[in-house]
């Protein structure tokens, strides 16, 4: 019962010696033998042993039903787990899946998702406040400023006061980024983000990541996207059935994958 | 912004409704009296609060009715006045509530309305413990089931109207009522029957039936809506007893009889000959002139003797309630008299002196 | 007949397109020429009544009547300034936004809460006003302010049954569903009934229980049940993804119902809710039957009058004008409100 919500980021001390990861960084996200199965019996993941250090920029692939996208949703809570261990930002979370951690662990998590999940009631700048103002409770007027400083960042400050569905797929990705960032998290999670756009859309909303991870943000990124893996991540873990197979840099996963099913993957996706 | 506007309003009206609760609770929107401990007499309650409150059917002609000037007016109305009058010395002391039929016995047992004057037939179950529980005042107009027909067709009795066809309106006793009357007296007739009033009433003007039949005054009031209502005359026969009488709540003896002898009291000046134009001469003269030794007289006025008083009532009580609206016979004149549109022959609802069924018990 | 766009009303196409719909065969054609004599002349003989042979003196002579009830002539401003500021408000929302001042824009939710507070205020006295007991309260202004209390009850209460019924407390959740199939199954009237007749016998003895409250209290809890049925439907509209979102956001699960899913339930339900409003200012007519003076009831006293026997003709189209003239106005406030929203939505 390792859920004590107390903030340790010296406990990184403890990883593990066998880790893949290079010993030494502060650890953003770690998984322990992490069980996900749904009521119904399916086990969507299977003893996931995960670590991704602050400042990493971790890509995930896979094919489709693999788990990659219940792994991150796994890492704020939107999934339950059913085994093993969770820290994120040193937040502890287990099986009983306390829900008192997981809000504190939401308050510093980022998540964009393959549908934007925009709020289609509210103006794009409302999208974006929101947060802001009722969970963190911060003064309207400050957060109205950051939130255009960071519309302007993403390039859609002249749209803050339309209506999501008065903005194409590309641009209505890029608030739900913008909303994600405006509570300053510390660890961003990207699940498919360019999987429901159109393909002249993917780049923009690429190269918005594509800074994010520049400013040093940490993020895990569930993408198909080969070329935007190659270039920004650091590592590339590959996912089937609900295990990692392999974890590698992208020059080496893409080059030369050492698992069979990782080169089935590639040599259909390439 | 809508949304925002719509959502943040959910938390303002929480907020704001804090405050607002408490204003229907200030304007007295949820009036409670506290129940009373020991059982105070109606009529205590009534003198103590200033008011009478009267039930009364608010939609019947010559019985109760709003005036343009949004006043009540009607026989059943002028009971209530009469009564407010005796007990207060104020007849416009009272709070009207309008009853339909379902909810007047209701409103009477849960103290809603002190007084039912609402067009009630007295029958023994309503009158009985075991049946609505109620206390009769005497009767203020003996209804009854009549028969109408064309002046034209000359008829003047049931059997004047054989093998003729009568309108009548179904699932209602009237019908029950007819079948009897006839059957008794071996009359052959034809019935036709109608779901609503209006359409009884214009089945006869189309001339499909001879005859109408209702309660009198619900005949009257259809034919004073017609075109040429002197072309139509309720005969003199009727048909059922329908005797319509104020009435109280049962276990309140000082109440009832207060209400019974007001009632009495308008009916005995009709008998004196006491007008509300006269009853300050009256008075005079009874006092000082020429009735001065006329002993009933001085009594029934309350110049004498301490009748109200027994009755908890002023002893003037009856100079007060003809004073307000006059007596039985200028009450019923005025509104269903032969000036006014709803005009009823008095027929059993004439004093006794004038071979009416009104009888009013001695003042001693 | 659907007029072509690009001719007038009496071109070709048009012609064409009623000898198609109405003269194709010879049956057709008696059809058509029956249904006219029929219909021009029910309309003539309507007309005919209406201006020659109607008798309007049972309106005209009782407006005032119709309007404020029996309140007392002298008060009669407190009910004339509640019904315009009604008026005012109305029109402030029926109006473009963009004439508006924007302060004026947000408080108008507000305001449209705050004018049963500030009508009860001006009919019941208080605050400085003579008090006028609600006895003397009737005719529109009555029906009015019925049918606000109502709405103003059912929809709070809607929500909450709406949201309680899909609570994960199994307890709450049945009584709740009780409650709403419950009244669903019941007829309004049989309602109102109970509420009329049967609560002040359950109350103590000396205990009474203002009748206007004891109907808008029956009203609200029926009229509730229904609403929290489209409020609910709306709520099942919402994709998981929207609470998927807010959740990652860190909105706690009471800010995500009242930001994320109530905001957008209400706009899906909005016209369904319309509907219940318009039905519940109908429905404030059946407590005539329960002696309440309003509009309908009002009339019932009008009709007994004996200078006005007979003019129930008269009485009822009237009445049937100022219902429908009201309906109208509830119904383009609600599209007003559907239109403002949309913007949001499409386009």
């Amino acid at each position: 019962m390792a859920s004590s919500a107390a903030p340790s980021h010296h406990s990184t001390s403890g990883v593990q010696s066998g880790d893949t990861l290079s010993a030494g960084p502060e650890l953003a996200v770690r998984s322990q033998g992490l069980d996900k199965i749904f009521p119904n019996g399916f086990q969507a993941l299977r003893k996931v042993d995960l670590a991704v250090a602050k400042g990493e920029v971790v890509v995930i692939m896979g094919p489709s039903g693999s788990g990659k996208s219940t792994l991150i949703r796994t890492f704020n809570g939107l999934e339950t787990i059913q085994g093993g261990h969770l820290e994120v930002l040193g937040y502890h979370l287990d099986a009983d899946n306390n829900q008192k951690v997981v809000s504190k662990i939401r308050h510093h998590v980022g998540m964009v998702f393959q549908s934007f999940n925009l709020f289609p009631h509210l103006s794009i700048l409302e999208n974006v406040t929101l947060a802001p103002v009722w969970v963190q409770k911060r003064d309207r007027q400050t957060v109205k400023k950051d939130a255009l400083a960071l519309l302007d960042h993403v390039g859609i400050r002249e749209q803050a006061h339309k209506y999501p569905s008065q903005l194409s797929g590309g641009q209505q990705q890029r608030v739900a980024i913008a909303r994600a960032l405006a509570l300053s998290p510390q660890l961003m999670l990207f699940d498919e983000p360019t999987s429901a756009l159109d393909p002249e859309k993917v780049k923009e909303v690429l190269e918005t990541i594509r800074a994010l991870a520049a400013e040093g943000m940490t993020m895990v990124v569930v993408t198909h996207e080969v070329g935007f893996a190659r270039e920004v991540a650091d590592r590339v873990v590959f996912m089937d059935e609900g295990m990692i197979v392999e974890e590698a840099s992208p020059q080496t996963f893409f080059t030369d994958p050492k698992e069979e099913r990782s080169q089935l993957f590639l040599s259909r996706i390439l | 912004m809508i949304g925002l506007a719509l959502s943040s309003t959910l938390f303002m009206l929480a907020k704001s409704l804090k405050p607002l609760a408490v204003v229907p609770l200030l304007l007295g929107l949820a009036s409670c009296a506290t129940a009373p401990t020991e059982k105070v007499s109606l009529l205590e309650q009534v003198k103590s609060r200033g008011e009478l409150k009267c039930g009364i059917s608010g939609g019947l002609p010559g019985f109760s009715s709003l005036n343009p000037e949004g006043a009540y007016t009607g026989l059943d109305v002028d009971i209530c006045r009469a009564v407010a009058a005796a007990a207060l010395g104020d007849a416009d002391s009272v709070a009207y509530t309008p009853l339909t039929a379902a909810q007047r016995f209701t409103a009477l047992s849960s103290g809603e309305i002190d007084l039912l004057s609402r067009n009630t037939t007295q029958t023994l179950s309503r009158d009985s413990g075991g049946g609505n529980g109620l206390t009769f005042a005497p009767v203020v107009f003996y209804d009854g089931q009549g028969v109408l027909v064309r002046q034209d067709s000359g008829a003047t009795t049931l059997e004047d109207l054989a093998n003729q066809t009568f309108c009548a309106k179904a699932g209602t006793t009237t019908e029950r009522n007819l079948n009897d009357v006839m059957q008794a007296r071996g009359i052959p007739f034809e019935l036709l029957n109608f779901n609503e009033d209006q359409d009884r009433n214009q089945a006869y003007l189309d001339e499909r039936c001879a005859a109408m039949t209702a309660d009198r005054s619900s005949l009257n009031s259809a034919r004073s809506g017609f075109e040429a209502p002197d072309e139509h005359v309720i005969l003199d026969e009727v048909l059922s007893k329908e005797p319509l009488a104020p009435a109280t709540v049962d276990g309140d003896a000082q109440w009832g009889d207060a209400v019974r002898w007001v009632v009495y009291g308008l009916m005995a000046a009709e008998e004196w000959g006491i007008t509300q134009d006269n009853i300050d001469a009256q008075v005079a003269s009874a006092t000082s002139g020429a009735d001065q030794e006329n002993a009933a007289l001085r009594r029934f006025l309350g110049i004498e003797g301490d009748l109200g008083s027994k009755l908890g009532l002023p002893n003037d009580f009856v100079v007060q309630a003809v004073g307000a609206v006059g007596n039985y016979g200028e009450i019923y004149d005025r509104h269903l008299g032969p000036d006014t549109p709803t005009f009823i022959p008095r027929g059993l609802n004439a004093s006794y002196t004038e071979g009416g069924l009104h009888y009013a018990p001695p003042f001693n | 007949m659907a007029e072509s766009p690009r001719s007038g009303p009496w071109s070709r196409p048009l012609l064409r397109q009623i000898r198609r719909g109405l003269f194709a065969s010879p049956l057709d054609t008696v059809i058509t020429v029956v249904l006219a004599v029929l219909c021009g002349g029910g309309l003539w003989s309507f007309l005919h009544w209406v201006f020659l042979q109607a008798d309007w003196a049972v309106v005209v002579e009782n407006i005032r009547l119709y309007i404020h009830g029996r309140f007392p002539v002298e008060q009669v401003w407190r009910s004339w300034s509640w019904l315009g500021l009604l008026g005012v408000l109305c029109l402030a929302t029926l109006m473009p936004a963009r004439m508006l001042p924007r302060p004026v824009l947000r408080l108008l939710p507000l305001l449209w809460i705050l004018i049963l507070p500030i009508g009860l205020l001006l009919l019941a006295g208080g605050l400085g006003f003579e008090p006028v007991k609600s006895r003397f309260w009737g005719g529109l202004q009555l029906s009015l302010l019925l049918t606000l209390g109502t709405v103003l009850m059912a929809l709070p209460l809607g929500i909450l049954l709406a949201l309680a019924r899909r609570s994960s407390l199994p307890l709450l959740r049945w009584l709740t569903t009780g409650y709403i199939e419950l009244t669903r199954g019941m007829p309004l009237i049989a309602v109102l009934f109970f509420g009329q007749l049967m609560i002040p016998l359950f109350l103590p003895e000396g205990w009474t229980f203002n009748r206007v409250l004891r109907a808008v209290l029956s009203l609200g809890f029926f009229v509730g049940a229904y609403m929290a049925e489209d409020v609910r439907g709306g709520l099942q509209s919402i994709p998981k993804t929207q609470l998927e979102a807010a959740r990652s956001l860190g909105l706690s699960p009471l800010l995500t119902v009242a930001l994320v899913e109530l905001p957008q339930a209400l706009r899906t339900a909005l016209p369904s809710l319309a509907n219940q409003c318009v039905a519940s200012l109908q429905s404030t007519s059946l407590l005539a039957y329960l002696g309440l003076i309003e509009l309908l009831g009002i009339s019932r006293s009008i009709l007994g009058n004996p200078s006005f026997l007979g003019r129930h003709l008269e009485v009822y189209i009237w009445l049937a004008l100022l219902y429908w003239a009201v309906c109208i106005l509830m119904t383009s406030l609600a599209r007003r409100l559907e239109r403002t929203l949309k913007v949001s939505d499409h386009h």
